[in-house]
This record gives structure tokens, C-alpha cells and sequence, in this order.
């Protein structure tokens, strides 16, 4: 790459970075792992840089990686572990009280540790990227109607672990 | 899309909780090493094949297709050589096997699963010297006396640190620069600027005259001259450790997946699956022993954040991926291989800490108690 390139990447990595750890941390569960992760994908980005043109496709480039390694090709499942003996059905209702939201983030996290990868991955792209079952489906290189059917295990899984979450599941699994 | 459903909200929530990071750096040297990798993997197919149209091998009708890993295995350029092969005590390296890992017979496994009576409950009987980190980074290395009481031996702030062969110096990185001091408390020496040691504590040379760091890529660096020389580009991996008889490396894949290669390899064999293990078994082995057919890992379930330089829970045999059932009561919290192969166990049952120190045939040389001093702090190797 010459300077222009690396300057553009030196922005992109600074500016992109820790939205793309924000969802390697939903992935993964774990601040470690999902660092790993980002750094497989921006370092893939970088290698394809000069075929990227525009840096929408840059972000767009990572995120495809970043689900497709975490999903598809990591030899061994990189999530953090779900620690033995946890009562998930007790815990997850929700208040303003500082301790139980830190309660519900560990019941959800653990809860989304439980799903397979690309149920996690699912519920990720549709429930905080907010893509279309459509641009799921096309992200994981995947079928819509297994996006559908993955995120209908997932939510059901998710409802089950995390009761509050209850809400969600009525009113989110139309087709979009 | 609303975005104002429970777990919408749930989901920012705990995207929240993640640190930010700096990852410029790493994501240039991790695509630097995908781009040798490829670029070696296409120069050996290119060789490999001028070799078969030169050997007429290609018109043998009934030919078997070459191994992949043959493949990979040809010499690839004058830099891929390690410089570890010609000062490898002992490098016997089967020249047949593509990757280089030496043919020897089994290792001895325990031959018991319950404990052993062992030939000494004196910690003084200790033969080597056992050290131990505060838990977390940077917060002090001590060693454990033939008395039972930590000394400090290194007070310097450090990211990490290596332990010699002999337990007389320590190498360590802080602030970029990578440093050996004695145990004895002499003056630190700067061997290395432009160290970075997230993925690769500094690991000795069996012969304590060399260092493989991680400087802008893995290499083994000369302590005396200061020389450089960068692993093979087909051992792409992090937390590289040697085996006690120089032979071999055991490291970490950038995916999680163990692999062995002899010191003048140019790729490395992976560890088959290992089934019985789970987590960050696979992402960084802890030390090595004698041979590089046993490896000691940590495979429980840290907490998130910290799961970065725990201590190793359990011992992998390399060649089968199978955890290795070792004749320990209670609960592992630390397990460290010497180079001549012998095997510090550090175990908790009751509320009481034992240190267990096995032979490289699983015989029980000393089991003794650990002094409540050593409580808060992690063990993190031995040495002669």
C-alpha cells in the first residue's frame, strides 16, 4: 500500500475499531477473544485494501470477515466459557438498580454463550446490527430461511434463559 | 427496527461493557504474516511442482498425489532457516518427516491415577526453583527459597517475563524494550528494543544463550550478539515455548489449534483435536517438556478479562490431543515443565496448597505443603 492507503487504514482501523469489538464481544463473549477476532478481521481488510473502494465496503469487508471466522473457519470455538452450576432461570429481571443490570448482563451473556455460533451470529446481525433477515442471510453466506430458523432457536433459547426477554420474541419474529 | 425492544437494549447494554482497544499494530502484523504465509505456501507448490516434472514422477500411472504437508515442507527461502538447528543441543531432527518432529518412542504416562507416596514431603527437597507471578501482569516475580518464603527477583515493572533454563535470569519486556536481569539481583541489560509481547513472552533457548520474542515477527534473537533471526514463515503462531532438549517448538495458532514443529521446520504439525478440553486449552501452552511431547495448558474457565497469562491447569499429550490424567488430589492451579522434562504440580484440596514435583516417568519425587505466603500468587515456572 503506499501512504495514502496506510493513512486511509490508519483511520479506518481508529475510527471502525471498537464498533467491530462491540459485536466481537457479543460473538465471543470475552474482551481477549474478541480483540483476536477483529484483529483476523482488520488484518484480512488490510491485505484486501487495495480492492476496497470506498471505506463503506471496508467496514462492510471486516464484518463479513469477522462473522465468517467466528462462525465458519476457526478451528476450535473461541467463546469465552459458560461457568459451571450458573441458575440462568433465576436471573435476568431487569430494574434501574445498578447490581441487577449488572446481574442481567451476565445471565444474557452467558445466555448468548449457549447458542451455537451462528445462532449467536444471527441474533447479533439481526437484533444489534439491525440488518434484514435478507442482509443476514447474505453476510453468512447462508439461506434466508436459515437465518429464520436460526434465529426462531435462538430467541427461543434466549426467552427460555433469560426470562425478561419474553417481550422481544412477539413482536420481532415477523419477516422483514 | 425499533430499537427499543428488551434485547436490542440488552445487546448495547453489554456491547458496552467491552474495552476499547488499540489494534492498528496488531492487525499489520497479523496481515504481514498472512501475506508470508501465502506467499510461501505458493513458492513450495511452484517448487514442489519443478520437482515432479523434473523427477518424472508426474508419469507414474498409479502415483499417490503428495502430501500436503510435503508440500509446505520444502526448503522455501534462504531466510526460513532457524537459527535454533545449528545450536540445538541435541537437534536430531528426522530429515524424513515433513515437519521436522523427531521420531522417538512414547513418553511414560502416570501409571496411577491415585496419589503416590512420595520419596520426600520436604519442601527443601524442591531440586529446582519454582517462581510465581502476582496474579495479573506487572506485579512481581518471585522465587520460592529453600526455606519456604517468596523472594522478590524481580521488582521492575514488566508486561511479561521468561525464566532461564537455569533460574538465574529473567528476560522481560517493559515499554517496547526487552531486558535480562540476574535473579541475584544485578544490574538490567537491554538486549532488544522493539519488542512486543502481548502474544509471546520471552521464552529461553534450552542453552540460555537465546531468546524467541516477538519482536515485529517471532525470531530467535542471540542474547550475546543481539542478532535477530525470524522463525520460519510457516510456523505462523504466538506463545512459542521450547521443548527441554531444543528440539522442538510447540505454539499457538492465530485460530486456537496447537502445533509442534522440530527447530528446522518449515510448518508445523497440529495437535489433534483435543476433545477433552475446552477454552483457552488450545490458545496458549504454558511450558514444554523435555521431548515436546507433553505440554501443560490451562483449560478451566478464568473470568472474562483474565484469561490472558493464567497458569496452566493440565498436561496435553501433543501427539494424541488427550489431557493427560495426572495422579494429583484436589484441584490443579498451576503445572510447570523444567527442561529436563521433571513436572511441578501445584494443586489445592481442603483449603491446604501442595506442591508436587514428578519425574519424566511420573514417579512422585516430593509432595509438600506450600506456605501460606505464596497465596495470591500464580506459578509460573521451573527451572534446574
Amino acid at each position: 500500500m503506499d501512504d495514502t492507503s496506510d493513512a486511509a487504514y490508519a483511520d479506518f482501523v481508529r475510527d471502525r475499531s471498537h464498533a467491530l469489538l462491540r459485536s466481537a464481544f457479543l460473538l465471543t463473549g470475552d474482551q481477549h477473544l474478541a480483540e483476536d477476532l477483529v484483529q483476523e478481521a482488520l488484518a484480512r481488510t488490510h491485505r484486501a485494501w487495495s480492492r476496497l473502494e470506498r471505506r463503506a465496503n471496508a467496514e462492510a469487508y471486516a464484518r463479513k470477515v469477522m462473522y465468517h471466522a467466528q462462525v465458519s473457519f476457526w478451528r476450535r470455538p473461541r467463546v469465552a466459557e459458560i461457568l459451571p452450576g450458573d441458575d440462568l432461570e433465576r436471573q435476568g429481571g431487569r430494574t434501574d438498580d445498578p447490581a441487577d443490570a449488572a446481574v442481567h448482563r451476565v445471565a444474557l451473556r452467558r445466555a448468548l454463550l449457549s447458542l451455537s455460533p451462528k445462532q449467536r451470529a444471527v441474533i447479533v446481525l439481526r437484533y444489534f446490527e439491525d440488518h434484514t433477515e435478507v442482509e443476514a442471510a447474505q453476510i453468512l453466506g447462508v439461506s434466508v430461511s436459515t437465518v429464520k430458523t436460526q434465529c426462531s432457536r435462538a430467541l427461543d433459547r434466549l426467552r427460555t434463559l433469560v426470562p425478561d426477554l419474553r417481550l422481544l420474541a412477539d413482536a420481532r419474529e415477523g419477516p422483514r | 427496527m425499533t430499537g427499543q425492544d428488551p434485547l436490542r437494549t440488552s445487546l448495547e447494554d453489554l456491547a458496552g461493557t467491552v474495552a476499547p482497544a488499540d489494534l492498528y499494530e496488531r492487525s499489520l502484523r497479523r496481515s504481514r504474516r498472512i501475506g508470508r504465509r501465502e506467499a510461501a505456501v505458493g513458492t513450495g507448490a511452484v517448487l514442489l511442482a519443478l520437482g515432479l516434472l523434473g523427477s518424472g514422477l508426474w508419469q507414474l500411472p498409479h502415483s499417490t498425489g503428495p502430501r500436503a504437508d510435503g508440500v509446505v515442507s520444502a526448503p522455501l527461502s534462504p531466510s526460513a532457516h532457524a537459527p535454533a538447528t545449528s545450536h540445538a543441543a541435541g537437534s536430531a531432527v528426522s530429515p524424513g518427516t515433513p515437519t521436522g518432529r523427531p521420531d522417538r518412542p512414547d513418553r511414560p504416562r502416570p501409571t496411577s491415577t491415585i496419589s503416590l507416596k512420595p520419596r520426600s514431603t520436604s519442601l527443601a527437597a524442591l531440586p529446582g526453583k519454582a517462581f510465581y507471578e502476582e496474579a495479573g501482569t506487572g506485579g512481581g516475580l518471585f522465587r520460592l527459597t529453600r526455606h519456604g518464603v517468596p523472594e522478590r527477583v524481580l521488582s521492575a515493572p514488566f508486561s511479561t517475563a521468561g525464566v532461564s533454563p537455569d533460574g538465574e535470569r529473567i528476560a522481560y519486556v517493559t515499554d517496547g524494550q526487552l531486558m535480562v536481569v540476574g535473579t541475584g539481583g544485578s544490574d538490567a541489560q537491554q538486549v532488544y528494543a522493539g519488542t512486543t509481547s502481548s502474544d509471546q513472552a520471552p521464552a529461553w533457548s534450552p542453552d540460555g544463550n537465546r531468546l524467541l520474542i516477538d519482536a515485529a515477527d517471532p525470531g530467535v534473537l542471540d542474547v550475546a550478539t543481539g542478532h535477530l533471526e525470524p522463525l520460519p514463515s510457516g510456523l505462523d503462531g504466538e506463545h512459542y515455548r521450547w521443548s527441554g532438549d531444543g528440539t522442538t517448538l510447540v505454539y499457538a495458532t492465530p485460530s486456537c489449534g496447537l502445533e509442534v514443529a522440530g527447530v528446522d521446520a518449515q510448518t508445523g504439525t497440529p495437535v489433534p483435536e483435543q476433545t477433552a478440553t475446552s477454552g483457552p486449552a488450545a490458545c496458549r501452552p504454558v511450558s514444554v517438556d523435555a521431548t515436546g511431547d507433553l505440554v501443560t495448558v490451562q483449560t478451566g474457565a478464568p473470568a472474562a478479562g483474565a484469561a490472558a497469562d493464567a497458569p496452566a491447569d493440565a498436561v496435553l499429550d501433543t501427539r494424541t490431543g488427550e489431557l493427560v490424567e495426572l495422579p494429583v488430589r484436589g484441584t490443579i492451579v498451576g503445572a510447570v515443565f523444567d527442561p529436563d522434562g521433571n513436572l511441578l504440580v501445584r494443586s489445592v484440596r481442603d483449603g491446604r496448597t501442595r506442591l508436587s514435583l514428578f519425574d519424566p516417568a511420573f514417579s512422585l519425587l516430593v509432595q509438600a505443603r506450600e506456605p501460606r505466603s505464596l497465596r495470591g500468587l500464580d506459578l509460573v515456572a521451573y527451572t534446574r
